[in-house]
């Protein structure tokens, strides 16, 4: 028996995700779409979380937040942050 | 010893409030006029995040759920230690 | 009798920990300016995340739950802490740093900016 307030959480999270995901479409900043990704990444570990699965949650963290992030971030040095409008 | 059975009342309430906590940061992350109040704000609620991870460790008796917190906390300088040296190499450039 | 007062300062530390933490996010909200947004972030780590984990380790050491599942959330709560305690003002102080030098944030309704008179570079 789950309680409701995590099948909320994970509810709101999901939605949350979708609409980080709309967010970094739109977004002409680089860096700032970096960020939001690690933030999508969070979102889908807290869903990870309410559904007990304890080792996707691991790897999506560590490769999802912190790898992903530091390797773009390592990336956007040799290129340009604005992106032109199209 | 105490029952487990308190858990079943105290730990929704609790979760509840950090829930509304994590939902305002949220908004706060995809909202945030410049970069570094995102950043920052991401960090605030990654602290969330761990004691929600382990209060739901500790309602559904599951101590390999609560293994996750650790990367997480740990992961909490090195993006903010990434996104500096990113501001100031920019900076210099 | 030790159980119960372990158990009753840990949920003292847990409810005090989730409100300072609904507190901390109201004031990310409401400040201004990112120099501004520092304060409710330490508000919202240190008192909301660090408190909440050192009463999760006190509540889970004093339940009647099995031993593995005891120590273990007791262990992983405290190195969270830990973790979180050194982590997160060394951030936020290497962010606001970056933040200032580089220009990214201004510190926009302001008096006197003393770090410009002094003639940082």
């Amino acid at each position: 028996m789950s309680p409701l307030i995590i099948l909320l959480l994970s509810a709101f999270s999901s939605v949350m995700a979708l609409v980080a995901t709309i967010k970094i479409l739109y977004e002409r900043d680089v860096l700032k779409t970096i960020i939001i990704s690690g933030v999508e990444s969070l979102f889908y570990s807290i869903i990870l979380a309410a559904f007990l699965a304890p080792d996707l949650l691991i790897a999506y963290i560590a490769i999802g937040l912190g790898l992903n992030s530091a390797i773009l971030l390592y990336a956007l040095r040799g290129g340009e942050r604005f992106e032109e409008a199209a | 010893m105490v029952d487990a059975s308190v858990l079943d009342i105290l730990i929704p309430v609790v979760l509840g409030v950090y829930s509304l906590a994590y939902a305002i940061y949220s908004i706060i992350v995809l909202r945030g006029p410049t970069v570094p109040d995102m950043v920052l704000a991401l960090d605030v609620m990654t602290v969330d995040l761990i004691v929600i991870y382990l209060l739901i460790a500790l309602f559904y008796n599951s101590p390999m759920l609560a293994i996750g917190a650790i990367p997480l906390a740990s992961w909490i300088l090195i993006l903010d230690l990434v996104v500096a040296k990113y501001l100031m190499e920019a900076r210099r450039k | 009798m030790i159980d119960i007062i372990l158990f009753a300062v840990g949920t003292i530390l847990l409810v005090l920990s989730s409100i300072l933490s609904l507190i901390g996010a109201v004031g990310f909200l409401r400040f201004r300016n990112f120099f501004l947004r520092l304060h409710p972030a330490t508000v919202g780590s240190i008192g909301g995340g660090v408190y909440g984990l050192i009463g999760i380790a006190l509540i889970a050491l004093s339940l009647d739950i099995p031993d593995y599942v005891k120590y273990y959330v007791f262990g992983v709560a405290l190195i969270s802490a830990a973790l979180v305690v050194f982590g997160s003002p060394t951030g936020s102080h290497l962010l606001a740093r970056a933040a200032y030098r580089s220009g990214e944030a201004r510190p926009e309704p302001i008096i006197r900016d003393k770090l410009k008179e002094a003639g940082l570079k």
